[in-house]
């Protein structure tokens, strides 16, 4: 027979035969305490099956204009959509796989260096990457709501219904500096702070461990915090932050596994500014072939797995209004607004996804002079000792034609024409005009090549026939004669301008400071795909990480990188200035004829590398 | 320059908007009305009913019998809420949280009620939610949940026996 307790904390529910009854009635006749507790039962059944207040339910479109991971609004009406194949081969050569490292940085931007199957999101003008699985599940402010106030975004790792494992939080603030908010929230705060220093990473960043006690019904235990700050623009910090998980009696620390994943996180999370501003689509491919090589023009290629889709918008109000369309993408696609516009990058690669999404930054800034677009306002030619490169022709303009200066290999400069449509065996043939100086060099006909899956190419060499100087490019169908399209390149001597670091110690380390060196060669082929630099600090041990930033100099810009960083370990080994080494693998800047000053930790080691042909 | 072949092969064939609309209009008004029960602010139950559609979606196909879906949304929610309020609770006990968001307005006793349920395990909240305020048998929460009918009913017992102590302990009058 049950406690009679057990029977009337069952209320309705409790399955009970005739003599439990009898037992209950009986029961309840001699104990007050019973009846009373009955009576409560009772009255608790009653408050919690009260119906509340009445309000009013949102309409679906709220709920759905909020879109949800993997997937992207597509506005239906008034709005062109333009869809641009990123060429895999293109791609590829910019996004070389095997180390975890990519080469290509926004202005300001890390280098990305995520898994390549993470999701990223885009929540309060905010890019965050996460794991594969996990899910939002708070997006709240913190209140009272006021200037001071930070939103509050937490991420559980979670598969299906089950409960989740590990979390991420993600505290956005206002309108404070980033020692401000450490010192006043955290240090000489309530926290029970336990350590603060800062993390080697493109931008400043600072690490606030705690203590904290926590207790629920299971029990009650403490455990470490670790949050990571960094300033994502003017106007906002953000907090990334892990805990140790609760578990009652013991005092718990983030895993190794979460530390990573926050490291991830916070290097790569970034603003994602918007303006009230109207764009059109070539703007907006053109800020992104800066970073990201696209196909000519614009183009559908059924056989690319990277695709860029525009949505423009009349303007930026009505971009905001539009009326989102749930639709499940079958590759995994981020979408980002700026201005009038709504760029969705589709890819299997979180890579290529963060690098189109924020290349969109340049958008809000003057367009840069870049080797393959003329100097604004200057038409292409050559004046005053100034090559403007740039189309002649409206077929060099409009994607017909799309001209590149690339180096291919040694000692010669090229360049590589795309022709919208072209096919194999198709052949052109140039003339080389040199504008700065006499000279004029014909070229013999040349056939299109495969560059990548399913793009062709023309290459018109032009260093090794014609020298450096800035040359007018008349490319010719070969039938006829006739110039099909023209422009103007600026071609330099791809062997010069890189100071590379030639001076040792007595010890034969290659070192201008004397505290960062380089054994062996500061010179190597980019042929050497696998090859590596092999770099000393003094006072590093076997086991301390290392953050490497190459920034490109000298006057020959060969690699569409202005910097690539990564971070690697230092390992065992004895080199003349003690034990432990560290690698600089040739693969992430293995561009022909480039050179990079190297940064160690944030430092400027004096080092200068040059990766030849 | 318009082209949205390569846009339409990739969307996928078993989305069903007008099936979402229907369920949407079938069951918001109960989830977000449970969702309220357990919630602080009319905002946090808005955003456990989108998550629990969310997921919904996101899931793929809900069953095809009114009565299975029901029970499908109430389980998501309930795993939604589930999950909130642990987080809830440990973010609470984050240090440096700081400022508590402001309580609805509601009469003394409503919000006597959800602090009471709030200040219970979520499983158990969640129990007497569903049973008392929206009407499910132990049977259904039991199906809803994956767990025994007799788990649900202990669920239940457990969690009539915190309320009562929370209630009271929070100054409500039984």
């Amino acid at each position: 027979m049950p406690h009679a307790d057990e029977l009337l904390l069952a209320g309705r529910d409790a399955a009970r035969d005739p003599a439990t009854d009898l037992f209950l009635q009986d029961h309840l006749r001699e104990c007050a305490e019973c009846r009373e507790l009955r009576r409560k039962v009772e009255r608790a059944d009653l408050l919690i099956a009260s119906p509340l207040p009445p309000a009013g339910v949102p309409p679906r479109n709220e709920v759905r204009s909020r879109p949800a991971l993997g997937r992207v609004g597509i506005a239906s009406v008034a709005v062109a959509v333009i869809i641009v194949g990123v060429v895999a081969g293109t791609a590829i050569r910019t996004f070389r796989e095997g180390d975890g490292t990519s080469q290509i940085a926004a202005p300001g931007r890390p280098v990305p260096s995520l898994p390549k199957d993470w999701q990223l999101l885009t929540l309060h003008d905010l890019l965050i990457p996460l794991p594969p699985g996990w899910q939002k599940t708070i997006d709240a402010p913190a209140n009272p709501p006021g200037p001071d106030a930070p939103r509050i975004l937490y991420f559980d790792d979670r598969a299906g219904d089950r409960g989740p494992a590990q979390s991420i939080t993600v505290w956005i603030w206002p309108d404070r500096s980033l020692d401000q908010l450490v010192r006043e929230r955290f240090v000489e705060g309530n926290l029970s702070l336990v350590s603060q220093g800062t993390v080697a990473s493109w931008r400043p960043t600072r690490e606030v461990i705690g203590a904290a006690q926590w207790s629920d019904a299971r029990g009650s235990g403490s455990y470490l915090a670790r949050n990571l700050f960094v300033q994502v623009d003017p106007e906002r910090i953000v907090m990334v932050g892990i805990f140790g998980p609760p578990v009652p009696s013991q005092r718990t620390e983030p895993t190794p596994e979460m530390r990573s994943i926050q490291d991830i996180v916070t290097r790569h999370l970034v603003a994602l500014p918007d303006v009230d501003r109207v764009f059109t689509a070539d703007q907006a491919l053109a800020a992104i072939d800066r970073q990201l090589p696209l196909g000519p023009g614009v183009l559908v290629r059924g056989r690319s797995d990277s695709v860029v889709h525009i949505f423009v918008h009349q303007d930026r109000t009505t971009r905001l209004r539009a009326s989102p369309r749930d639709v499940s993408l079958s590759t995994p696609e981020t979408s980002r607004g700026i201005g009038n516009l709504e760029v969705a990058a589709a890819s299997p690669d979180a890579n290529v996804r963060y690098t189109i999404l924020t290349a969109l930054d340049a958008l809000l800034e003057p367009a840069p002079a870049t080797r393959v677009s003329p100097v604004a306002a200057s038409a292409p030619g050559s004046q005053s000792g100034t090559c403007t490169t740039g189309p002649l022709t409206e077929s060099a303009r409009n994607g017909e034609y799309v001209f590149r200066t690339t180096l291919i290999d040694a000692g010669n400069e090229f360049v590589l024409v795309q022709k919208r449509g072209a096919q194999i065996g198709e052949r052109m043939s140039a003339i080389l005009r040199r504008l700065d100086a006499p000279g004029q060099v014909g070229l013999p006909p040349f056939a299109a090549e495969p560059l990548g899956p399913g793009e062709l190419i023309f290459k018109v060499g032009i260093y090794k026939p014609a020298g450096k100087g800035c040359w007018q490019v008349d490319l010719m169908d070969p039938s006829d004669g006739r110039v099909v399209a023209r422009y103007v390149v600026d071609v330099r001597d791809p062997a010069n301008g890189c100071p590379r670091t030639r001076s040792t110690d007595a010890s034969g380390v290659i070192t201008s400071s004397g505290l960062i060196g380089v054994i062996g060669d500061t010179s190597a082929s980019s042929a050497d795909i696998n090859g590596k630099f092999v770099m000393i600090r003094r006072a590093s041990k076997p086991g301390d990480h290392v953050e490497l930033l190459f920034q490109q100099v000298g006057a020959n810009a060969s690699a569409p990188a202005s910097s690539v960083s990564y971070g690697v370990s230092v390992a065992s080994g004895q080199t003349p200035w003690g034990d432990g080494s560290f690698d600089a693998y040739i693969k992430p800047i293995g561009f022909p004829n480039s050179c990079w000053k190297v940064l160690v930790d944030g430092i400027d080691s004096g080092i200068v590398l040059f990766v030849g042909p | 320059m318009t082209e949205i072949r390569e846009a339409a092969s990739v969307i996928r064939p078993d989305v069903r908007g007008s099936d979402w609309d229907l369920l949407y209009r079938a069951h918001a008004g109960g989830i977000f009305r449970y969702c309220r029960r357990l919630s602080r602010t009319p905002d946090a139950a808005e955003e456990l009913m989108q998550e629990t559609f969310t997921r919904a979606i996101r899931a793929g196909e809900a069953p095809n019998d009114p009565d299975d879906a029901r029970r499908w949304l109430y389980r998501i929610a309930t795993n939604a809420t589930i999950d909130r309020l642990r987080r809830e609770r440990l973010l609470r006990f984050v240090p440096f949280v700081g400022h508590e968001r402001a309580p609805e307005t509601n009469s003394v006793e409503v919000d006597l009620v959800r602090q009471a349920l709030r200040a219970i395990p979520p499983e158990q909240a969640t129990a007497l939610v569903l049973r008392l305020h929206e009407g499910f048998a132990p049977s259904e929460i039991a199906a809803m949940l994956g767990i025994s009918e007799a788990g649900v009913k202990s669920r239940l017992v457990r969690g009539r026996r915190r309320f009562i102590g929370a209630y009271e302990r929070i100054g409500g009058q039984l």
